[in-house]
């Protein structure tokens, strides 16, 4: 187990941001933190790294206390910002920029030179090696930033809303990389978002924060479930009698529009498309709604994530 | 021993990278310049304008105006550096965010410190050489070397004595608060006593006794004493002039440089204890950065 806390909490002044937090981060997982702005999921990152003092509650991360020897914890893992200028210098080129951050962790001679030269090829900034950040787009200062995460070669890396401030090509891009990151080489993520699509597309589990409380843990199919409602298929079929779609089994009204509700969206669509095919008629359009993480958000908090 | 290493290693990077920063502003190399340029004229011609008066003024510490100046000058870069500099290296840490990432690496906190004071080395401490030679060249200051090595000893204790100060200075960004305005333990030793009681611009003995013991409580004070005694000419080392060197059997510059060296032995490591629970006062607070 990377991470194993219980009962964190933290409040400042009045006001509680952490309300007692349990977690489990085993090795090799990508795990989301779901919430919106004031949920709790920076502060939770902070605590985790050390670099925050919980009121109360504690635990292990990567096997140190993380309440006695925080410094253990400090120098072993890796935090990337929201901003990415956080820790780059407009004053040093992109190379500049990760030899300090190399030596600062410890990296000497050949070995600082072949791990710049590695993290640079694995976010795919080498062509911009010499030149000044403030000169690199949005994306590729995050991807810099993200470099600069991976350079001590740390077990756990912790991304605080990576994609934030990105467009959608930037954001996909980081993304990909954050895959790669966790699948290729091995290192353990903690990410925090807001986006639901992203958590859902990243993370095989998911913790949905409020109020700095977990109120909702599980797979992406799990947290759906606990919405209790169903997705939507709604078809309008044409060359087809609707008794003989109702005789199927389908609900369809008499201008030929088919409404199915299911948890198996995907599988119900195939099974529709392939029956209307068998029956002979047509499919003239198409138009589905699955439950959402957004869904699940509102389920459980009553409010939307953007709130 | 590696451990040691790494965190010299970290300081490097920290020099290097203020390097390349302070190269990277021409215009400020050209104020930088000029700024050193200007101090050095004016004093030279507030000089001029006392003619040989001024020599008698100086009591022990020979009649050269311009050289007794210089000194100051050149003591006051190195001293402001070392009291002021670590509070805004660290308020810059701070709006820029770093600070916590600094913190998760193996480096101590003391090291980022350490390593942010190295653009000193580019920016703050040459000036004292650059007065020297802009004093000798143009405005006929004249230095002795006759005791040079004393005179390295004595600029080592001020260095550090002085960064002590400049530690505790730093640890009241995190210790008090202090994120805006101005530092006022920096404020009140650097602006209002070392300018008024420590003898920059003339001998303490001008001072009503009141002041004059004030100034014992500064660095600044022996550090002008037994520099300006050391290194200009025709500079007595025997004659007393501050109140201390009175109290032991010993010449005043041995005396100023013991003053320097308690000073240096207290507050540094106060200095570094403070700075060390400031970061874990921010820790709790979760004030380490400006990012939230």
């Amino acid at each position: 187990m990377l991470i194993d806390v219980k009962g964190l909490r933290k409040a400042y002044g009045a006001k509680t941001v952490l309300d007692g937090i349990d977690l489990q981060v085993t090795e090799g997982e990508m795990l989301g933190l779901l919430g919106p702005n004031g949920a709790g999921k920076t502060t939770l990152i902070k605590v985790l790294c050390g670099l925050l003092v919980p009121d109360a509650g504690g635990g292990t991360v990567l096997g140190y206390d993380l309440v006695q020897r925080p410094s253990e914890v400090r120098s072993r893992v890796s935090l990337v910002a929201p901003t990415a200028d956080v820790g780059t210098d407009n004053n040093l080129t992109v190379r500049q920029n990760l030899d300090f951050w190399a030596v600062v962790y410890g990296l000497r001679g050949r070995q600082r030179t072949a791990r710049v030269d590695a993290v640079l090829e694995l976010v795919d900034l080498r062509d911009a090696q010499d030149a000044w950040p403030m000169h690199i787009s949005a994306g590729m200062r995050q991807r810099l930033a993200i470099a600069r995460g991976l350079l001590a070669e740390n077990k756990l890396l912790f991304l605080d809303e990576p994609t934030i401030k990105l467009d959608v090509e930037g954001a996909r891009r980081i993304r990909q990389f954050v895959r790669d990151v966790n699948q290729c080489s091995g290192v353990t993520i903690l990410l925090t978002t807001h986006l639901m699509f992203e958590a859902e597309e990243l993370c095989r589990r998911i913790l949905v924060l409020d109020r700095g409380r977990i109120v909702a843990a599980g797979t992406p199919a799990e947290l759906k479930q606990m919405v209790g409602r169903e997705g939507r298929i709604e078809a309008v079929v044409e060359g087809l009698d609707p008794d003989r779609l109702r005789a199927a089994g389908y609900d369809c009204d008499e201008g030929g529009t088919v409404r199915v509700t299911t948890r198996a969206i995907d599988a119900e669509t195939t099974r529709l498309l392939d029956r209307v095919a068998e029956l002979g008629g047509r499919i003239r359009s198409l138009h589905t709604q699955e439950v959402t993480l957004e869904d699940v958000f509102f389920h459980l908090t009553g409010r939307g994530l953007e709130a | 021993m590696t451990r040691l290493r790494n965190e010299i290693a970290s300081v490097w990077s920290f020099s290097l990278r203020e390097f390349r920063m302070w190269q990277s502003y021409r215009a400020n190399q050209v104020m930088w310049v000029a700024d050193i340029l200007m101090n050095s004229l004016l004093f030279f011609l507030v000089g001029r304008m006392i003619g040989t008066g001024a020599g008698n003024l100086l009591g022990p510490y020979g009649t050269n105006y311009i050289s007794f100046i210089l000194v100051g000058l050149a003591v006051n870069y190195l001293i402001r550096t070392n009291l002021s500099d670590p509070f805004t290296r660290v308020a810059r840490v701070y709006w820029g965010g770093t600070m916590d990432l600094y913190l998760l690496s193996p480096m101590s906190v003391y090291t980022p410190l350490l390593g942010l004071m190295a653009r000193s080395l580019t920016d703050d401490y040459p000036r004292v050489l650059f007065v020297a030679g802009f004093g000798y060249l143009f405005f006929g200051a004249r230095f002795s070397g006759v005791h040079w090595a004393l005179a390295l000893l004595v600029t080592l204790l001020v260095f550090v004595a002085a960064f002590g100060v400049g530690a505790i200075s730093a640890s009241t960004f995190y210790l008090l608060d202090l994120k805006q305005g101005t530092e006022p333990l920096q404020f009140l030793v650097q602006e209002i006593l070392a300018g008024l009681v420590a003898g920059t611009y003339y001998p303490v003995t001008v001072l009503p006794r009141a002041l004059q013991a004030v100034a014992l409580i500064l660095p600044h004070t022996y550090a002008y004493d037994a520099l300006r005694r050391l290194l200009c000419p025709g500079a007595d080392l025997a004659a007393p002039t501050l109140i201390a060197h009175g109290w032991l059997p010993v010449a005043p510059v041995w005396t100023d440089a013991l003053a320097l060296a308690v000073m240096g032995a207290v507050l540094l490591p106060l200095g570094l204890h403070l700075y060390g629970r400031g970061i874990e006062k921010a820790r709790r607070n979760g004030t380490l950065t400006r990012w939230q």
